[in-house]
Protein backbone atom coordinates (compact mmCIF):
# COMPACT_ATOMS: atom_id res chain seq x y z
CA UNK A 1 0.00 0.00 0.00
CA UNK A 2 1.44 3.43 -1.01
CA UNK A 3 0.55 6.13 1.65
CA UNK A 4 0.99 9.67 1.27
CA UNK A 5 3.95 9.86 3.25
CA UNK A 6 5.27 7.22 1.26
CA UNK A 7 4.36 8.80 -1.85
CA UNK A 8 6.28 12.15 -1.11
CA UNK A 9 9.67 9.85 0.20
CA UNK A 10 9.59 8.40 -3.43
CA UNK A 11 8.74 12.00 -4.81
CA UNK A 12 11.31 13.55 -2.87
CA UNK A 13 14.16 10.37 -3.91
CA UNK A 14 12.84 11.30 -7.36
CA UNK A 15 13.60 14.76 -7.16
CA UNK A 16 16.98 14.10 -5.57
CA UNK A 17 18.16 12.14 -8.73
CA UNK A 18 16.78 14.33 -10.66
CA UNK A 19 19.32 16.87 -8.93
CA UNK A 20 15.86 18.45 -7.92
CA UNK A 21 17.40 19.25 -4.16
CA UNK A 22 14.86 21.56 -3.19
CA UNK A 23 12.34 18.98 -3.47
CA UNK A 24 14.32 16.37 -1.45
CA UNK A 25 14.95 19.31 1.27
CA UNK A 26 11.19 20.21 1.45
CA UNK A 27 10.47 17.12 2.79
CA UNK A 28 12.13 17.71 5.78
CA UNK A 29 11.64 20.19 8.42
CA UNK A 30 14.31 23.69 8.94
CA UNK A 31 16.01 22.36 11.93
CA UNK A 32 15.98 19.06 11.08
CA UNK A 33 18.82 16.62 12.09
CA UNK A 34 20.29 13.89 9.78
CA UNK A 35 22.64 11.20 11.10
CA UNK A 36 24.78 9.39 8.72
CA UNK A 37 26.76 6.72 10.53
CA UNK A 38 28.51 8.58 12.73
CA UNK A 39 28.14 12.11 11.74
CA UNK A 40 25.28 14.60 12.55
CA UNK A 41 24.37 17.08 10.16
CA UNK A 42 22.09 20.01 11.66
CA UNK A 43 19.60 21.91 9.48
CA UNK A 44 18.22 21.13 6.18
CA UNK A 45 20.84 23.14 4.30
CA UNK A 46 24.12 21.43 6.38
CA UNK A 47 22.16 18.40 5.39
CA UNK A 48 21.67 19.77 1.65
CA UNK A 49 25.19 20.45 1.06
CA UNK A 50 26.89 17.09 2.11
CA UNK A 51 23.95 15.48 -0.88
CA UNK A 52 25.55 17.47 -3.26
CA UNK A 53 28.99 16.27 -2.26
CA UNK A 54 28.01 13.42 -3.12
CA UNK A 55 26.59 14.27 -6.28
CA UNK A 56 29.29 16.04 -7.28
CA UNK A 57 31.23 12.83 -7.16
CA UNK A 58 28.63 10.31 -8.19
CA UNK A 59 26.38 12.44 -10.65
CA UNK A 60 24.42 9.84 -11.94
CA UNK A 61 23.11 8.49 -8.41
CA UNK A 62 20.33 6.48 -7.70
CA UNK A 63 18.06 5.72 -4.82
CA UNK A 64 15.70 2.79 -5.20
CA UNK A 65 13.56 2.51 -2.22
CA UNK A 66 13.10 -1.39 -1.47
CA UNK A 67 11.15 -2.33 1.64
CA UNK A 68 9.11 0.83 3.60
CA UNK A 69 7.54 0.38 7.42
CA UNK A 70 5.40 3.29 8.49
CA UNK A 71 4.62 3.68 12.12
CA UNK A 72 2.69 6.48 13.86
CA UNK A 73 5.19 9.58 12.78
CA UNK A 74 7.72 7.28 11.80
CA UNK A 75 8.68 5.18 8.66
CA UNK A 76 12.01 3.43 7.56
CA UNK A 77 13.20 1.84 4.35
CA UNK A 78 15.79 0.27 2.98
CA UNK A 79 17.23 2.38 0.02
CA UNK A 80 19.40 0.91 -2.86
CA UNK A 81 21.78 3.57 -3.43
CA UNK A 82 23.66 3.17 -6.89
CA UNK A 83 25.98 5.68 -8.97
CA UNK A 84 29.32 6.67 -11.08
CA UNK A 85 32.67 7.95 -9.15
CA UNK A 86 33.47 10.65 -11.99
CA UNK A 87 34.83 13.58 -9.73
CA UNK A 88 36.23 13.88 -6.68
CA UNK A 89 35.08 12.60 -3.52
CA UNK A 90 35.89 14.66 -0.10
CA UNK A 91 35.92 12.61 3.00
CA UNK A 92 37.62 13.25 6.22
CA UNK A 93 40.93 11.98 5.10
CA UNK A 94 40.74 14.06 2.41
CA UNK A 95 39.41 14.28 -1.71
CA UNK A 96 39.54 11.00 -2.97
CA UNK A 97 40.19 11.12 -7.09
CA UNK A 98 37.32 9.86 -9.53
CA UNK A 99 38.05 6.27 -9.89
CA UNK A 100 35.25 5.56 -12.63
CA UNK A 101 33.79 2.96 -10.81
CA UNK A 102 30.53 2.35 -9.83
CA UNK A 103 29.04 1.87 -6.21
CA UNK A 104 26.01 -0.20 -5.70
CA UNK A 105 24.94 -0.67 -1.81
CA UNK A 106 21.78 -0.85 0.67
CA UNK A 107 21.23 1.61 3.24
CA UNK A 108 18.81 1.83 5.77
CA UNK A 109 16.87 5.38 6.59
CA UNK A 110 14.83 5.80 9.33
CA UNK A 111 12.85 9.30 9.77
CA UNK A 112 10.50 11.26 12.44
CA UNK A 113 7.64 13.35 10.76
CA UNK A 114 5.82 16.76 12.90
CA UNK A 115 2.76 16.86 12.30
CA UNK A 116 2.74 18.66 8.94
CA UNK A 117 4.51 15.91 7.33
CA UNK A 118 8.30 17.33 7.52
CA UNK A 119 11.36 15.32 8.47
CA UNK A 120 12.70 16.57 12.42
CA UNK A 121 15.25 13.59 12.38
CA UNK A 122 16.42 11.48 9.04
CA UNK A 123 19.36 8.82 9.91
CA UNK A 124 21.02 7.12 7.44
CA UNK A 125 23.05 3.90 7.96
CA UNK A 126 25.21 1.89 5.84
CA UNK A 127 28.75 0.17 5.70
CA UNK A 128 31.12 2.79 4.53
CA UNK A 129 33.69 0.33 3.98
CA UNK A 130 32.01 -1.27 1.52
CA UNK A 131 31.89 2.02 -0.51
CA UNK A 132 35.30 2.09 -0.35
CA UNK A 133 36.05 -1.55 -1.43
CA UNK A 134 33.81 -0.65 -4.49
CA UNK A 135 35.84 1.98 -5.01
CA UNK A 136 39.11 -0.01 -4.51
CA UNK A 137 39.97 2.56 -2.42
CA UNK A 138 40.25 -0.14 0.44
CA UNK A 139 40.93 -3.53 0.28
CA UNK A 140 38.14 -6.50 -0.31
CA UNK A 141 37.62 -8.16 2.89
CA UNK B 1 2.27 -14.15 17.02
CA UNK B 2 4.94 -12.01 18.54
CA UNK B 3 5.67 -8.79 16.42
CA UNK B 4 9.21 -8.60 14.44
CA UNK B 5 9.76 -5.76 17.33
CA UNK B 6 9.48 -8.39 20.14
CA UNK B 7 11.48 -11.18 18.61
CA UNK B 8 14.25 -8.89 17.91
CA UNK B 9 14.50 -7.63 21.57
CA UNK B 10 14.17 -11.35 22.25
CA UNK B 11 17.43 -12.19 20.46
CA UNK B 12 18.96 -8.87 21.63
CA UNK B 13 18.82 -9.49 25.31
CA UNK B 14 19.76 -13.27 24.36
CA UNK B 15 23.01 -12.09 22.08
CA UNK B 16 23.79 -9.49 25.34
CA UNK B 17 23.42 -12.79 27.29
CA UNK B 18 25.90 -14.52 25.55
CA UNK B 19 22.60 -17.00 24.90
CA UNK B 20 23.62 -17.61 21.32
CA UNK B 21 21.82 -21.04 20.88
CA UNK B 22 18.91 -19.07 22.53
CA UNK B 23 19.08 -16.27 20.16
CA UNK B 24 19.51 -18.84 17.38
CA UNK B 25 16.29 -20.79 18.37
CA UNK B 26 14.43 -17.58 17.57
CA UNK B 27 15.51 -17.93 13.81
CA UNK B 28 14.04 -20.08 11.05
CA UNK B 29 16.10 -22.25 9.82
CA UNK B 30 16.27 -20.43 6.28
CA UNK B 31 16.59 -17.43 7.90
CA UNK B 32 18.61 -14.85 5.45
CA UNK B 33 21.00 -12.72 7.33
CA UNK B 34 22.96 -10.14 6.13
CA UNK B 35 25.55 -7.31 7.63
CA UNK B 36 28.60 -5.77 6.34
CA UNK B 37 30.76 -8.63 4.95
CA UNK B 38 28.45 -11.03 5.44
CA UNK B 39 25.38 -12.55 3.70
CA UNK B 40 24.12 -15.95 4.42
CA UNK B 41 21.24 -18.73 4.55
CA UNK B 42 20.36 -20.76 7.09
CA UNK B 43 20.24 -20.50 10.68
CA UNK B 44 23.06 -22.86 11.81
CA UNK B 45 25.29 -20.34 10.46
CA UNK B 46 23.88 -17.75 13.03
CA UNK B 47 25.89 -18.89 15.84
CA UNK B 48 29.64 -19.25 14.57
CA UNK B 49 28.79 -15.60 13.38
CA UNK B 50 27.72 -14.02 16.54
CA UNK B 51 30.20 -16.35 18.58
CA UNK B 52 33.14 -13.55 16.87
CA UNK B 53 31.63 -10.75 18.44
CA UNK B 54 31.88 -12.36 21.71
CA UNK B 55 35.21 -13.77 21.51
CA UNK B 56 36.39 -10.10 20.43
CA UNK B 57 34.24 -8.04 22.78
CA UNK B 58 32.86 -7.66 25.97
CA UNK B 59 30.94 -5.56 27.95
CA UNK B 60 28.20 -5.06 25.51
CA UNK B 61 26.00 -1.80 26.04
CA UNK B 62 22.68 -1.64 23.93
CA UNK B 63 20.50 1.70 23.93
CA UNK B 64 17.67 1.50 21.60
CA UNK B 65 17.00 4.93 19.68
CA UNK B 66 14.26 4.13 17.76
CA UNK B 67 11.92 1.59 16.92
CA UNK B 68 9.70 1.72 13.41
CA UNK B 69 7.62 -1.50 13.10
CA UNK B 70 4.89 -2.65 11.82
CA UNK B 71 3.40 -6.23 12.29
CA UNK B 72 5.94 -8.81 10.92
CA UNK B 73 8.35 -5.70 9.82
CA UNK B 74 10.72 -3.55 12.06
CA UNK B 75 13.84 -1.61 12.31
CA UNK B 76 15.28 -1.21 15.44
CA UNK B 77 17.96 1.79 15.76
CA UNK B 78 20.62 1.55 18.05
CA UNK B 79 23.91 2.77 19.96
CA UNK B 80 26.01 -0.19 20.55
CA UNK B 81 29.04 0.08 22.87
CA UNK B 82 31.35 -2.48 23.49
CA UNK B 83 35.51 -3.52 25.13
CA UNK B 84 38.12 -4.46 22.50
CA UNK B 85 39.41 -7.61 24.82
CA UNK B 86 42.58 -7.11 22.54
CA UNK B 87 42.92 -3.48 23.33
CA UNK B 88 41.27 -3.06 25.86
CA UNK B 89 39.41 -0.37 23.78
CA UNK B 90 35.86 1.12 24.10
CA UNK B 91 34.12 1.20 20.77
CA UNK B 92 31.13 2.92 20.43
CA UNK B 93 28.89 2.54 16.90
CA UNK B 94 25.27 2.89 15.56
CA UNK B 95 23.64 0.08 13.53
CA UNK B 96 19.98 -0.71 12.49
CA UNK B 97 18.55 -4.42 12.41
CA UNK B 98 15.71 -4.42 9.49
CA UNK B 99 13.90 -7.62 10.88
CA UNK B 100 11.32 -9.69 8.94
CA UNK B 101 9.28 -12.47 11.09
CA UNK B 102 6.81 -15.14 10.08
CA UNK B 103 4.45 -16.36 12.71
CA UNK B 104 7.24 -16.51 15.84
CA UNK B 105 10.20 -17.04 13.74
CA UNK B 106 12.95 -14.33 12.46
CA UNK B 107 13.14 -14.77 8.24
CA UNK B 108 15.35 -12.29 7.43
CA UNK B 109 18.06 -9.96 9.65
CA UNK B 110 19.67 -7.49 7.92
CA UNK B 111 22.08 -5.40 9.40
CA UNK B 112 23.17 -1.86 8.47
CA UNK B 113 26.57 0.03 10.32
CA UNK B 114 29.69 1.12 9.24
CA UNK B 115 32.70 -1.07 9.12
CA UNK B 116 35.36 1.91 8.56
CA UNK B 117 34.10 4.40 11.32
CA UNK B 118 34.17 1.28 13.91
CA UNK B 119 37.42 -0.56 12.43
CA UNK B 120 38.34 3.66 12.92
CA UNK B 121 38.32 3.31 16.88
CA UNK B 122 40.41 0.02 17.04
CA UNK B 123 43.43 2.14 14.97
Amino acid sequence: MTTKRKEAVLAAFRGLDDHDYRAFTDLHAEACTYRMNFDTYQGREAMRAMIQGWFAAFPDLRHEVLDYVEDGDRAAWVVRISGTHTAPMQTPQGAVPATGKRIDFRAADLAHFDSAGKATSWNIYFDMLQVLEQLGIAPKS
Amino acid sequence: MAHARELAERWWTLFLANDLEGAQAHAAPDLRFRGPGVDFNGADALVPYLRTFHEQFGDFERTVKSVTGNGDAAFIELELAATHKATGKRVRWYTTDYVQTTGNKIVSWHAFWDRAGFGGQLA
